[in-house]
């Protein structure tokens, strides 16, 4: 189980994060729900150590949390320049042995042979998730992976994540595709200017989605009026 | 282990496909400037006694640790950075060590792997130009000045680390002529990019666009180098004559990077991307006898930059 507890992170004087609570169970897939600057990635990168919180701390299996727990593929991860396919999942496995990355880029039969810098936007996102899966952390934390994959590509990341939950890992996933989530995900949370507002379990998905529309409503009449 | 040794054969890999990519005949002609770099390399290196070996590496590997775009990446690696950075840093410093045991200069050699351990156990990337760019106040350069304004997001801490560096070594002989090879060789990332056609159109109204965007730079630059030519005369008064060679070498190298750009000059094209003739003038410019092409290359791509923003502009 990997538990968050009183979480504050600011950049300066902004504070992003505000006391955050949250409780990961192995096994679930959570979904981070908000808006453009919510704090969605801030708490990822928080968790992954890229930025020091203010106050409060990450614990995994009632330890401090390490890099090695998670498998972190960010919302747009670095690749090196002149740098193959290969080359890239060959670093991120090399200490999985048994992972078998012909086996694995069969479902998204990517050109590992190419440069990295040749793919696309989709291509670089299932490479570094085929990275993602090369690491084996018990945690995985996905920034938008759903972000400029094809159709076909993103039913198979969602039917590969489900699969997922049966190899007890922790998976937590930050998307705008709400569709996405409340398929997938076994609980949600709704991140509102850095407060967890509600965590919603699978049973209340659809008072989640009428809430949102709802919400959304609410304010596009607002702005709208008298203008269109 | 396993990770620092694949993680460097990658790092070797990448060289030589850089190399691959820069393709043949453009390495050949690198490979003629390299070897006149690496003379005035070798006669710098054989003056040096040891400590300051140390203190260039230190500043060569800071400028590069700061501003690595990987660290989350190398987070993500199950290895001890400190243990990565040294194998890789060490390799990249190696050649010079090499070239100073083969000069039988041992304790330099040593210096120049060991001036870079402070820097191990510092975060990469902490010094990000985008991090900074905000607090420069960029908007009160003058938008004709915009390949300054590029340059100082661009690589704002290592100029001005170096800029520091050097004006802090001018007491050394060989400082002057480095930081000019170094400005050399940065001077086409300044003037790589277009800006848009709104902007020349502004500018070529008022007529001389070429000269006066050559005149303004020039002055500009040379202002901002005059500390490190006063500095040169006040220790190696008796040297003068390389404080003027470092000089006009500058200045020529500003003159052609200006006028090469525009005679490359295409609207709605954002970046120049032949490099080909930049690497031909560095190399007529730094071998001696050879200026004279470096000055004619300049001639004939002013002309070819007047008539070619002429056919966009006039």
């Amino acid at each position: 189980m990997l538990e968050i507890k009183n979480l504050a992170v600011s950049y300066g004087t902004n504070e992003v994060l505000k006391n955050v609570h949250l409780t990961f169970e192995s096994g679930m897939i959570h979904g981070v729900l908000g808006i453009n600057g919510a704090g969605k990635t801030t708490l990822f990168n928080t968790i992954y150590g890229f930025k020091k919180p203010n106050a409060g701390s990450a614990q995994f299996q009632n330890r401090t949390i390490q890099n090695s727990d998670i498998g972190f593929m960010e919302t747009s991860c670095y690749f090196y320049p002149l740098m193959t396919g290969m080359e890239y999942l060959k670093l991120l496995g090399i200490q999985n042995k048994d992972f078998d990355i012909k086996k694995w880029n069969e479902l998204f039969e990517l050109p590992l042979h190419e440069y990295v810098e040749n793919y696309s936007t989709g291509m670089k996102k299932k490479l570094a998730f085929i990275g993602m899966m090369a690491m084996d952390r018990p945690i995985m934390i996905l920034d938008e992976p759903f972000n400029g994959v094809d159709i076909e590509s993103n039913e198979k990341l969602l039917q590969l994540l489900i699969r997922l939950k049966s190899t007890n890992k922790i998976i937590i996933i930050a998307s705008h595709i709400i569709e996405s989530l409340t398929r997938i995900c076994d609980r949600i949370n709704l991140l509102e200017n850095g407060v967890i507002k509600t965590t919603f379990e699978k049973t209340e998905f659809p008072v989640l989605e009428k809430e949102l529309k709802d919400s959304i409503k609410l304010k596009i009449d607002d702005v709208l009026e008298g203008l269109v | 282990m396993n990770t620092i040794f694949v993680f460097l054969n990658f790092r070797i890999k990448q060289f030589f496909r850089s190399i691959r990519e820069i393709g043949t005949p453009l390495f050949i002609i690198l490979l003629i400037v390299t070897t006149g770099l690496t003379f005035k390399v070798l006669v710098f290196l054989s003056e040096v006694q040891g400590i300051e070996m140390a203190f260039f590496s230190f500043f060569i590997i800071a400028s590069i640790h700061s501003t690595r775009k990987d660290s989350h990446f190398l987070k993500s690696l199950d290895v001890s950075r400190p243990l990565l950075f040294f194998a890789e840093y060490s390799m990249f410093l190696l050649p010079v060590s090499i070239l100073l045991l083969f000069l039988g200069k041992m304790i330099p050699a040593i210096y120049w792997q060991l001036g870079m351990l402070p820097i191990l156990f510092f975060p990469t990337g902490e010094l990000k130009n985008n991090k900074v760019a905000p607090l420069l106040n960029l908007d009160k350069i003058p938008v004709k000045y915009f390949e300054i304004k590029l340059g100082s997001r661009k690589m704002f801490f290592v100029i001005v680390l170096l800029y520091i560096v050097a004006l802090g070594c001018s007491f050394f002989i060989g400082t002057m002529i480095l930081f000019s090879i170094f400005l050399l060789l940065i001077w086409p990332t300044l003037f790589e990019h277009f800006e848009p056609k709104e902007m020349i159109a502004l500018e070529y109204e008022k007529g001389n666009f070429v000269k006066n965007k050559v005149a303004n730079h020039f002055l500009i630059f040379q202002i901002a180098l005059l500390p490190h030519y006063l500095m040169f005369l006040f220790y190696h008064r008796e040297m003068w004559y390389l404080g003027l060679a470092c000089f006009i070498g500058l200045g020529l190298g500003i003159i052609f990077n200006i006028v090469y750009k525009y005679a490359s000059y295409r609207p709605n094209v954002p970046k120049m991307f032949s490099n080909s003739f930049q690497a031909i003038f560095l190399g007529t410019l730094l071998m001696p006898g050879f200026v004279i092409v470096s000055i004619g290359l300049i001639i004939y791509f002013w002309r070819k930059a007047n008539n070619n923003l002429a056919y966009y502009y006039a």
